[in-house]
């Protein structure tokens, strides 16, 4: 430390203010600006008006303590350390001073050069680094409401984006079924064709948007569900029905399996009709002609109050290293196979949030070149509040 | 004849409405903003009212309690909004809408449910 140090000394007796000046100014080698208080009122006055870097007082001062002085520094200048001086010796007097916020103390029979240059220098880097840090604190602090003001601000444009979007999308769905329903008159076979392709990709436009919003509030913890008591297997053979031409027109064998003994579940029916559709249709796009998808339910082990809800397929299947990767957002089979490339790679990852608010567990199994299961379990009478968002979920 | 009154801001999905509900034999009027909508729902009196949330002079919300202050229940209410919020499908359900579509919407859903409460 060889700065100039401002150091404020309050000290009533004249012999130990001379000794306490001599001694510091040999214990700091930069120098020493002290100002000397001789009392408890001119102490105050001078905290008042002008900064010190450290200060050191006296614990007798007539009708006051260095204690007392300690009290109006700690609520004047919190930043600026007080070393306080004991004639007395006594470590209860320095166990008070520690406890009322002193940075330090010395026992008057113990000053030394040695020990005034320690205990400065100490409660200065100790005091700098402490306000260095509240700083940095408070840095954090703002950038961290500038972040959430951000993230609103996301959310918001991609509210904003949605409702744009979906509606001329909405539009040009309409006026192609319309027409393709021959309100508009009579269609050729090939016009029909050709319509009914500009509908299936108004409606792939449809989910693609649904997939980017839940992404982002996923990702802002806003993903919330409307649970209600369903037929699962009701949602299920919806899901089913949605994928069943796509089935068709690939050859696939498609198979639908619920026992009639399967108890009414407590949960989203629109994001739970998402997730199966997300693994039916991955399930079909890997899977060859011939082949064959099949979407089960089950009850869980007995004990687990549970069901489990699995789609098998016999496609090309996913390797060992693959496997824990297919539900990271933006994950991608590695194909050349232009017939299974494309969409937006978070059907997975949406899919296992989905299954996590619900209070469940979405995971795969696979064997390379004989099939892959993805199955998800859902708790039967969620006593838990499912519709927590996942911010709240990770703190329990 | 039964009469739907539509509500949308959006010229083109009014349209689309339009063209089906008139293909399906219904009387249909058309407003592109809350406050038409509300006079239009007073002079024709409709059996039912398919609403947009948000538009122009007032939400969706504000026209369905007018319109139930006027009408009572004489007239069903049926919302239809881009927005994915599931607290919107509470609210319409409170409001005593007795559907709620998601645009893209099926059409086929809709008549469905127009024609239910004709």
């Amino acid at each position: 430390m060889s700065e100039r140090l401002r150091i404020l000394l309050v000290e009533d007796d004249e012999d130990d203010y001379v000794l306490i000046r001599e001694l510091l100014s040999e214990a700091l080698p930069g120098g020493c600006v002290v100002h000397r208080s001789q009392n408890w009122h001119d102490g105050l006055q001078q905290m008042r008006s002008e900064e010190s870097d450290v200060y050191l007082f006296d614990y007798f001062l007539g009708t006051h303590t260095g204690i007392d002085l300690l009290a109006e520094a700690t609520a004047l200048r919190p930043l600026t350390p007080v070393i306080l001086l004991t004639g007395a010796g006594s470590e209860e007097l320095a166990v008070a001073a520690m406890r009322a916020g002193a940075a330090d103390y010395i026992a008057k029979s113990t000053l030394s050069v040695d020990a005034l240059r320690r205990t400065i220098k100490n409660a200065v880097e100790k005091y700098r680094l402490q306000a260095a840090i509240e700083e940095q604190q408070r840095l954090l602090g703002l950038s961290n409401e500038e972040l959430v003001r951000r993230n609103e601000e996301i959310r918001s444009f991609y509210h904003t984006v949605s409702h744009e979007l979906k509606t001329p999308l909405t539009a040009a769905r309409e006026f192609v079924s319309i027409v393709l329903e021959g309100y508009a008159g009579t269609l050729a076979d090939q016009q029909r064709e050709y319509l009914q392709i500009v509908k299936e990709s108004c409606d792939q436009m449809g989910y693609l948007m649904n997939d980017l919003l839940d992404a982002a509030r996923l990702e802002t913890g806003k993903l919330q569900l409307a649970v209600e008591q369903v037929c699962l297997g009701a949602v299920m053979t919806k899901a089913v029905q949605s994928v069943r031409l796509t089935a068709e027109e690939r050859g696939i064998d498609l198979q639908v399996a619920v026992p009639a003994d399967l108890p009414a579940a407590c949960v989203d029916q629109q994001r739970i009709l998402q997730v199966l559709r997300n693994l039916l249709i991955n399930a079909l796009k890997f899977t060859p002609p011939a082949g064959k998808v099949c979407l089960n339910a089950t009850l869980a082990a007995e004990g687990e109050r549970a069901m489990v809800v699995s789609v098998s397929d016999t496609g090309c299947g996913i390797e060992a290293d693959e496997l824990p990767r297919v539900f990271d957002r933006l994950y991608q089979a590695n194909t050349d196979d232009g017939a299974v490339r494309g969409g937006l790679g978070m059907g997975l990852n949406i899919s296992r949030e989905i299954v996590h608010l619900h209070g469940g567990e979405l995971t795969a199994q696979s064997t390379p070149g004989i099939g892959s299961v993805f199955s998800f379990t859902l708790p039967l009478d969620n006593t838990e509040n499912p519709t927590q968002s996942p911010a709240e979920e990770n703190q329990a | 004849m039964k009469k739907v009154l539509i509500v949308e801001d959006d010229k083109n999905i009014a349209l689309a409405l339009v063209i089906r509900l008139r293909k399906a034999g219904y009387e249909t009027f058309h407003a592109s903003d809350a406050v038409t909508g509300t006079g239009l729902a007073a002079k024709h009196r409709p059996n039912v009212v398919l609403l947009d949330i948000s538009m122009p002079g007032g939400n969706g919300f504000d026209v369905a309690s007018r319109v139930q202050n006027m009408l009572g229940v004489s007239a069903a209410i049926i919302f239809i909004t881009a927005h994915k919020n599931p607290l919107l499908r509470q609210q319409a359900e409170e409001a005593g809408a007795v559907a709620f579509f998601e645009k893209p919407y099926d059409s086929q859903q809709l008549l469905s449910a127009v024609a239910s409460y004709c």
